[in-house]
């Protein structure tokens, strides 16, 4: 089991570019044999994947713990649908709008949160997000429809044709989510990913070391949300309903979890991630009327046998390699570990 | 006199928050984790309640608002010791694992809890037995004030009161208090930490519970996502009053009753959540000990 | 003209005052080791300086500017045309303000003021190499847009960033951990890997607490030779220690702490004489 992981990730690790193409092209092939019905399951898991790209931004690079994830998602959205139905926006153009409407209100909301760490960050990202929620069920402004959302969207459309079939809207996600993929890696190896990285393991170190750590965590919040604002406006023009629902808590619990099941700060992670907790309920139609207390068992047992996800990232894969090998000498103490913020 | 009327009201439904508040704060006192699970313990506890109560009903042959004595003791029996299963199968193997996975282990355990709510008794609106809440008022000052209401102040003020003593006075309070400032110090005075947690995960849903059946048969009717909502609302309670802090707890409730309550009356009534949000929000960023927790510098 | 200066220094917690009006300066290219009985103040007056948490009263100056000071009230603040004015973008304004206000710890690191840890504080999942990288940090720049489309400038700087940190591991001779992960290394290595990560933050003057707990006899004389050397690069030391063999082994000046007051200060020979010193020390382990 161990030695077919770690040879599979060797085999990854050899020629990471010929393994994107051929994913690619596989991503691109896979849905011509599907039904509809398959290739709506496929957007479906793309758009999570996406969404939980935007959140390992920041939950997993980062290391803050974002619970209120949808509103930005929702954020996307409403913005998409309000620029289309009032102004006529075509869809396409409105994408740019949704990711930077998502962005303020990224920046507006942590910026003065930032200060607090691990379960008091949990608690007021989970009371935004169902601020934002309840904001829009009461119809503020009387603009945002109130619990039955907005509807009557326009499709998108591209080069005179609009995209109505799932396939289109596949490609759709697929090339978004390509472009993604390649941003997320990027600033996972740079300066800023380190830095991210930095905060994550002990922010008071990275604070001394010269790190101005607000910045450095408003950018993931401020990336991450207008990611997830993307993601918003994506399935706005799929659906061409939306509702307050989408900021509901399960949905951001749902986001939480592909990103930490699957392995924190991992892209393979999030797939995995998203294929447990989106893909797998959605095709098992019979069981949807348990799919909650599916995620809920999902969760409890991971967390119990495997904390570190399915998938983990490079370094944590690297730190249980160097456990089990025991090649290394033994650290004398069980030191560094960072006491436990809270009171 | 509408605002006698208002503050009655908000002090009813502060004492079921204060209640529920009670169990996310000593849960948090001794594993410095947020139960989130707690809230749906609490709403297990209206739907146990009304089994109890079906049973009971159905034994005695007659309504009786008696029948609701023998269905506490079942309900409180009943959610203390799920609470307990709940620790030792989701929390114990994670006391050394870091924050993260606790917290999500603490939310698996809340979906799995309303699942199987929504799929046992169903995801539509539950009402308890007709003939069993207590019917009746009076008028106090110009405003109504309804048995049911000062049945459950009585109740909950008198929970209240003795997990105070308890904490305070005895023993097992002591090691309880012991336990919540240092494990490993606590163990090396003798102190049964697993043990003391179980005690704490017995009393925290237990009142949970209880307070899950008061708050069905005051409003009447509920369904599964009775636990989030209000489960939410209590952990702002527990907040308000500085978290880990039992008497706090109890503040804290009463205060978002009260101020849930006038900003529905005079404010609008669905805006009251976000008002409640809205102060967890001011109180995180501005004082997160809470009223009554003392600021505690950060050791490096 | 000192290079760090602490005026009445005073930091009480509620009722307790950890540190009690403390004044000492360190000139360049001192070692000025700062001892005393476990409590007496040392690791706060640390975190002043660095600016982890303000005094409650006295100031720190370094290089004759002000780092630290007693936090300004809401209704000094409301008082202070600065601060009405902090927001805009005017440089005079700013730097007024930036004088008034409580520098944040990074910002004291950007001035030149780097630190270790009592308790090592690694970025354990990280290797080696990505740690002493953190200290570089600073005097680096590539944002977003760098890290997005790696322009030449950014592929420049992080191949410098690779090379700073490498000579650093060098110099602290750990070039052979490079790619091993931080938790991983030996611990008298870790305490060194934090030394080599504060350096290449570039300081002017270095913080070090406790840099000698934990390690054993061999280990101990290693770092005195590695901290003359630190000094002899043109790095001012300030250090925290207990063990008294590294003590009077390299600091040229020593500040007696005891209830967080200063009750001593002058040369290794002249402390070991001094009755204060001997009384406080008392009971403690033998001087």
């Amino acid at each position: 089991m161990e030695s077919l992981l770690t040879r599979l990730r060797k085999a990854f690790s050899l020629r990471p570019l010929w393994w994107q193409v051929g994913l690619i092209v596989l991503a691109i092939l896979l849905p011509l044999p599907m039904g509809d019905y398959y290739r709506s399951v496929l957007w479906r898991t793309g758009l999570y994947v996406m969404l939980g790209l935007s959140l390992n931004i920041i939950l997993g690079y980062a290391g803050l713990f974002q619970l209120g994830h949808a509103a930005f998602y929702a954020l996307g959205a409403y913005t998409c649908a309000l620029l289309n139905i009032h102004f006529d926006v075509p869809i396409l153009l409105t994408y740019p709008a949704s990711v930077i409407v998502a962005a303020v209100f990224g920046y507006l909301i942590t910026r003065p949160i930032l200060h607090l760490r691990g379960d008091y960050l949990c608690i007021v990202t989970i009371a935004f997000g169902e601020v934002v929620r309840l904001v829009l069920v009461n119809n503020l402004f009387g603009i945002t429809g109130g619990a039955n959302g907005l509807s009557s969207i326009d499709r998108p459309v591209l080069f005179g044709m609009v995209l109505r079939a799932p396939i289109y809207h596949y490609y759709l996600m697929l090339f978004f989510l390509v472009i993604t993929i390649f941003a997320v890696q990027r600033l996972e190896h740079s300066r800023l990913g380190r830095a991210w990285m930095y905060v994550r393991e002990d922010q008071v170190a990275a604070e001394a070391m010269g790190i101005d750590t607000t910045r450095v965590k408003l950018l993931a919040f401020v990336l991450g949300s207008g990611w997830a604002g993307l993601a918003g406006a994506l399935y706005a023009g799929r659906i061409t309903v939306i509702s307050p629902d989408q900021s509901k808590f399960l949905e951001s619990v749902i986001m939480f979890c592909i990103v930490v099941l699957g392995g924190t700060g991992s892209i393979p992670g999030v797939f995995v991630g998203t294929l447990g907790m989106v893909t797998l309920p959605e095709l098992s139609r019979p069981l949807r009327a348990w799919r909650d207390a599916w995620l809920g068992f999902a969760m409890v047992i991971m967390m119990i046998l495997r904390p570190e996800g399915l998938l983990p990232s490079r370094r944590v894969a690297m730190e249980i390699r160097a456990k089990k090998e025991e090649a290394l000498p033994a650290p004398s103490t069980g030191s560094g570990r960072a006491p436990a913020a809270g009171t | 006199m509408q605002f006698l009327q208002q503050m009655i009201n908000g002090i009813t439904i502060g004492a079921f928050y204060s209640l529920v508040a009670l169990g996310y704060t000593m849960v948090y006192g001794v594993l410095k984790l947020i139960n989130f699970a707690h809230g749906d313990l609490f709403m297990w506890g209206a739907y146990v309640g009304l089994t109890g109560l079906n049973v009971v009903l159905a034994l005695l042959a007659q309504t009786s608002p008696l029948a609701i004595l023998p269905a506490v003791v079942v309900v409180m029996v009943t959610v203390a010791l799920v609470g307990v299963l709940v620790e030792r199968v989701a929390y114990r193997p994670l006391r050394t694992a870091g924050r993260l996975a606790p917290v999500i282990s603490a939310l698996g355990v809340a979906f799995i809890l309303q699942s199987l709510a929504r799929n046992i008794y169903g995801a539509s609106y539950k009402t308890y037995p007709a003939g069993v809440a207590l019917t009746g008022g009076t008028t106090l000052g110009g405003a109504r004030v309804s048995v049911m209401q000062i049945v459950v102040l009585t109740v909950s003020f008198m929970l209240m009161g003795v997990l105070y003593l308890f904490v305070q006075r005895t023993r097992i309070g002591t090691a309880m208090r012991a336990v919540s400032l240092d494990h490993d110090t606590s163990r090396l005075m003798g102190i049964d930490v697993n043990r003391i947690i179980a005690i704490v995960f017995l009393i925290g849903p237990g009142l949970g519970g209880v307070a899950g059946m008061i708050v069905a048969l005051y409003y009447g009717s509920f369904d599964f996502t009775l636990g989030w909502v209000f489960g939410l609302k209590a952990f702002i309670a527990a907040i308000m009053g500085g978290i880990g802090n039992i008497p706090g707890a109890m503040l804290g409730g009463m205060l978002l009753g009260i101020i849930e309550t006038l900003g529905s009356g005079y404010l609008s009534p669905q805006w009251k959540d976000v008002i409640a949000y809205m102060i967890l929000i001011l109180i995180l960023i501005f004082r997160p000990t809470g009223l009554l927790g003392e600021r505690v510098a950060e050791k490096l | 003209m000192a290079l760090l200066e602490l005026r009445t220094l005073t930091k009480q917690f509620g009722g307790l005052v950890a540190v009690d009006r403390v004044d000492f300066e360190l000139n360049d290219r001192d070692i000025l080791g700062l001892i005393g009985p476990n409590g007496a103040g040392k690791t706060t007056i640390f975190n002043m300086i660095t600016g982890i948490y303000p005094p409650t009263a006295g100031e720190v100056y370094f290089r004759d500017q002000r780092i630290a000071h007693e936090p300004l009230t809401w209704r000094q603040r409301l008082s202070t045309p600065t601060w009405w004015a902090s927001w805009l973008p005017i440089p005079s304004v700013r730097q007024q303000w930036d004088g008034l206000r409580a520098l944040q710890p990074h910002e004291i690191t950007e001035r030149g003021i780097a630190r270790t840890f009592q308790t090592i504080r690694l970025f354990n999942n990280l290797t080696a190499l990505e740690n002493v990288m953190a200290g570089l940090h600073h005097r680096t720049h590539a944002g977003v847009w760098g890290a997005l489309f790696r322009p030449p400038s950014q592929q420049k700087e992080e191949a410098t960033i690779v090379a700073e940190a490498e000579r650093h591991l060098v110099f602290m001779g750990l070039e052979d951990y490079r790619d091993e992960l931080a938790k991983s290394l030996p611990y008298g290595h870790q305490r060194r890997l934090e030394i080599a990560r504060a350096l290449a933050a570039e300081p002017a003057l270095l913080v070090l607490d406790e840099p000698a707990a934990g390690l054993n006899e061999q280990e101990s004389l290693e770092l005195m030779a590695l901290i003359r050397l630190i000094r002899d690069s043109g790095i001012t030391i300030l250090l925290i220690e207990h063990d008294m063999k590294v003590v009077m082994g390299i600091c040229e000046r020593i500040v007696v702490l005891d209830y967080g007051k200063k009750i001593a200060e002058g040369t290794p020979a002249e402390m070991q004489r001094n009755p204060r010193v001997i009384e406080a020390y008392l009971g403690e382990e033998e001087v």
